[in-house]
């Protein structure tokens, strides 16, 4: 350990060398006093803005940064000016043209009698944060999507073949899905088709019950189908009631009961 | 709101003895309860025998709202007259599905259309044999 670090940690920091870590810290911090006029911005913040210091001293804090909380009850700068607590808030800046999304934190500065005579705020750069967040939300509602296709395979006969897992979310989309369509096509006869569900028990039961009530009280009929003999054994072990819920094991089969419900006929040409 | 304000949302129409009740967007228990007196009545001066409840106009419903809505069906079915919902909006028939309220009796249509098949199947199925109630449309 060489004397200079020695007289850092034994010496009390003296107010230069506070200044240079301030600058040094690798995010922007920045000073505002009481009327928004900024009064010290560091290196990183410099960067940040891709201007110089100079250029931007004195300058009011909303015209540099365009935020959506700028000049609005949401800044937390003003917040704290009036006494509020330290907070930190997700924002969205304006610099350059480009939108870059950001967390701050904001604190009050006191002078000796505590008084508020401006504020500090760092700010954190979570642009790819957030762009990762976005398309990681755009991919899981197209996953959303493509799990639960509604095909309409004849008039007013809506087919939904459910692959994968039946949770409680997904159980609700299907019912959304179903329901809307029913209302778009005022279709008739709903056909459910559980063939690629992975394993029934109470609950996805449950939840394929709810879907054939909601479906009957838009006045439609809703016909399960591709139930497998080991389904049904455990449906009838697990001592579930199906109710009126009309059941298939195949979907030929539903679509001929669906048929007849319409009272349609498939005739062979002779 | 004023009698006469619910008094004017009410415009029930007869077809060929059949009642078409279409029901507000806006749906609240004084409302239902004038649109009951008013069905009620207009079932007794017309001698109707089928009363379609047309909901389709309903964005909101509460389960207290739709026991009412269920208590003027079974009222029209001890006058004697068939009575069949149309219409339910998707996001009405999921949110009462998530209430749990029971709606086992009711018979219920997407369209208007459909709605008519149903009661004529009623009242086919009910002239011919009282004790027949399995069918397409029970």
């Amino acid at each position: 350990m060489n004397m200079e670090q020695k007289s850092i940690i034994s010496s009390e920091i003296d107010e230069n060398l506070a200044l240079e870590v301030l600058k040094q810290i690798p995010t922007p911090v920045m000073v505002v006093a009481h009327d928004f006029k900024i009064i010290f911005m560091n290196q990183a913040g410099c960067a940040f803005l891709g201007k110089t210091f100079d250029e931007i001293k004195g300058s009011y804090c909303y015209s540099i940064f365009n935020s959506r909380h700028c000049q609005t009850p949401e800044c937390r700068m003003k917040k704290v000016m009036e006494g509020g607590e330290v907070s930190t808030a997700r924002n969205e800046v304006k610099i350059n043209d480009k939108t870059l999304y950001i967390e701050y934190t904001v604190a009050p500065l006191k002078d000796d009698n505590g008084n508020i005579i401006g504020g500090l705020e760092y700010i954190i750069d979570i642009t790819d944060r957030v762009r990762q967040e976005q398309k990681l939300r755009e991919q899981s509602r197209i996953i959303m999507e493509i799990s639960t296709p509604a095909i309409k395979l004849w008039d007013r006969i809506v087919v939904l073949p459910v692959v994968g897992v039946v949770d409680s979310m997904r159980a609700q989309q299907i019912m959304d899905t179903m329901l809307k369509q029913i209302a778009l096509n005022s279709s008739k006869v709903i056909i459910l088709d559980i063939q690629g569900v992975a394993a029934v028990d109470t609950a996805v039961a449950n939840h394929l019950i709810k879907i054939a009530k909601a479906t009957k009280l838009m006045g439609c009929r809703c016909i399960i189908s591709g139930i497998s003999p080991a389904v049904a054994q455990t449906l009838v072990q697990l001592g579930i009631d199906l109710g009126e819920i009309n059941t298939n094991s195949t979907l030929e089969d539903a679509l001929s009961d669906a048929f007849a419900l319409l009272k349609f006929e498939v005739v062979k040409k002779q | 709101m004023s009698e006469r304000s619910i008094l004017s949302m009410v415009n029930i129409q007869s077809i060929n003895g059949c009642l078409i009740v279409p029901v507000n967007s806006e749906v609240y228990d004084d409302y239902i309860s004038h649109l009951q007196k008013s069905i009620l009545q207009k079932l007794k001066s017309t001698h109707a025998k089928e009363v379609l409840i047309d909901v389709a106009a309903v964005k909101f419903l509460d389960s207290f709202t739709f026991e009412m809505l269920k208590e003027t069906a079974e009222m029209i079915s001890m006058l004697g007259a068939e009575v069949v919902f149309v219409g339910f909006q998707p996001g009405v028939a999921s949110a009462l599905i998530d209430l749990d309220v029971n709606f086992d009796d009711l018979l219920t249509a997407v369209t208007i259309e459909d709605g008519f098949e149903i009661l004529t199947y009623q009242k086919t199925i009910s002239t011919a044999d009282d004790d027949t109630t399995d069918g397409f449309y029970d």
